[in-house]
């Protein structure tokens, strides 16, 4: 049997789906053609074989077992979970809407994963706000707790001769800097700060190549002096950011007991006694947990010194977000985790 | 002559089972209710779609006891997946469909080993070891000899032409509905029916050569 060229027209042919002036052409070659006449039949009686082949009995109870087996648990409906992106489900708009914001919204502000995705730019407030927020966050680059690496104005790549001192948190016996600086005293991460004669060279270029994030201790500190006044007080020059940072690394790299800080000391103990405003901002700064090492530190340091004022310990504060993870860094390295 | 070839037998559009796209579908309601969580609709469902599952499943597997296995196997994906189903075809056409890919699985899960011995059996089963020997077609249509010999060309093709063939040829759905199964636009569904009969004729030889089984029973009944 060979295929005739006419086959694909003849099957069409057969089915009737052939058009009126094709067929009326192959009709006419039909008569004509023996050969294709012979096509045809083949292709007729196949079609005729095909339908009469025999129903098969479908076996007796199929449904039956089928239905035992789903009664079973043999066919539990899969749970389509991406059904809520359906745009055909109702509720699509707003769970997928909120669920893709949250995520977004987690993603940029909430965790540490958007950390600098978004640098503030442009208005300086918002930058203050900004940088304010810099000692409460955990940067991808490990740092000595509650240290920021804000920085002083220098040029870039260059670290504060006042900084390598800085005890770091894996060599705690370190004396910590005295600082007589009033304000804008940096205090690096661990890329930046205390090069370790144990590093290498390379390791230091790496390490100066990773610049931290541009800060604005002078708008901090402008920040801190509006604040201030709106709380009624005239010494918000008194204290400054960076001051802030040198008291926790004394805090918290160096024991209590280190005469390294005792200067630091004394200039926070003098702020509470007598500018209670100002130490009450930054005393706002800190995640509340670790409100109570600050002043009990303080309070050790003014029995030392023969102060006969304490620190209430429970002091009103401006109102913050606590962060319990910063904390449990701090119960690590700070006092407490020594 | 030839008006009296395309007479033999009942159009297409005539079969049962051939069901206009327009209408509604009359599995709707109970495919709703089952969505919902009612069991019986789908037991009445099952019921209602396993002849022609059945009859599929046998036509495209060539074997009663792998047909009865993949046919539950069917109609159980067709309860874990029911979800899947948006009523934008006809019920019927989604049963088809998890059929045949039912089917196309079993077969590919089979082993070429293990198909080549059912082949064989199955040649053997329709005593039939020499499928494109000369056969007269009256001694085929002798004892159902036709329907086997038909039956074990049919498991001879491959799948991609065998699933259109059955789907068109035997249970009688439209090329629209074929090509909505298969997924395949519906000149492909036409050009491998047309590729699948050509094989067919192929295989059965001289049974369909120019004259078909009943016009030549028919013939010898007139010469009796």
């Amino acid at each position: 049997m060979t295929n005739h060229p006419f086959a694909e027209d003849l099957s069409a042919y057969v089915e009737g789906d052939l058009p009126e002036a094709k067929r009326i052409a192959l009709e006419r070659r039909l008569e004509a053609d023996e050969g294709l006449r012979a096509e045809l039949e083949s292709m007729v009686a196949l079609r005729q074989a095909l339908r009469e082949l025999p129903d098969p009995e479908v076996p007796f109870g199929l449904s039956t077992r089928v239905m035992a087996r789903i009664q079973d648990g043999e066919a539990e409906p899969a749970r389509n979970w991406f059904a809520w992106l359906n745009p055909s489900k109702g509720w699509f708009s707003p769970v997928a809407t909120a669920a893709c914001g949250f995520a977004a919204a987690a993603l940029l502000f909430g965790t540490d994963l958007g950390n600098g995705l978004l640098q503030p730019t442009g208005d300086p407030t918002q930058i203050a706000a900004s940088e304010a927020m810099a000692p409460y966050r955990t940067p991808r680059q490990q740092r000595i707790p509650g240290v920021s690496n804000v920085r002083t104005g220098q040029e870039p790549g260059r670290v504060d001769s006042r900084l390598t001192d800085v005890p770091r948190a894996t060599q705690p016996t370190r004396p910590a800097a005295k600082s007589t600086a009033s304000s804008g005293v940096a205090v690096a991460d661990t890329a930046v700060a205390a090069p370790s004669p144990r590093r290498s060279q390379p390791r230091q270029d790496q390490a100066a190549a990773i610049e931290p994030r541009p800060a604005a201790p002078q708008i901090v500190t402008a920040r801190l002096a509006t604040e201030a006044s709106s709380m009624g007080s005239s010494a918000a020059d008194q204290v400054a950011y960076g001051d802030t940072l040198e008291f926790r690394s004394c805090l918290i790299a160096s024991p209590s007991t280190e005469s390294g800080c005792e200067e630091t000391y004394q200039r926070w103990f003098e702020l509470a006694r007598d500018d209670e405003p100002a130490f009450q901002i930054e005393l706002g700064r800190v995640p509340a947990p670790t409100r109570g090492i600050w002043l009990r530190q303080l309070n050790a340091y003014a029995q030392r010194a023969g102060e006969s004022y304490q620190i209430p310990l429970d002091p009103t504060t401006p109102s913050r977000n606590d962060v319990p993870r910063k904390l449990d860094v701090l119960n690590t390295f700070g006092p407490n985790g020594r | 002559m030839t008006q009296s070839l395309l007479n033999r037998g009942p159009k297409l559009a005539e079969l049962p089972g051939e069901s206009p796209q327009d209408e509604v579908d009359p599995d709707l309601e109970l495919v709703s209710s089952w969505q919902a969580g009612d069991l019986d609709a789908f037991a009445t469902l099952v019921k209602r779609h396993e002849g022609r599952v059945f009859r599929l499943l046998m036509r495209m597997l060539g074997n009663r006891e792998e047909a009865e296995d993949v046919a539950q196997e069917t109609f159980l994906n067709l309860h874990r997946h029911g979800h899947r189903f948006r009523s934008e075809s006809r019920f019927s056409t989604f049963v088809y469909r998890v059929a045949v890919n039912a089917a196309l699985n079993r077969r590919r899960s089979l082993g070429r080993k293990r198909a080549r011995m059912e082949t064989l059996a199955e040649k053997q089963a329709a005593g039939d070891n020499l499928p494109q020997g000369p056969r007269g077609p009256e001694d085929a249509t002798a004892g159902g000899e036709v329907q086997k010999r038909v039956q074990a060309a049919i498991s001879e093709l491959p799948p991609n032409l065998r699933a259109p063939l059955v789907l068109y040829d035997i249970e009688g759905r439209a090329y629209a509905e074929i090509a909505e199964v298969l997924g395949v636009a519906e000149g492909t569904v036409k050009s491998r029916i047309h590729r699948a009969r050509s094989a067919l004729r192929g295989l059965l030889g001289d049974l369909v050569e120019g004259v078909s089984p009943n016009s030549a029973a028919t013939s010898r009944e007139t010469e009796q």
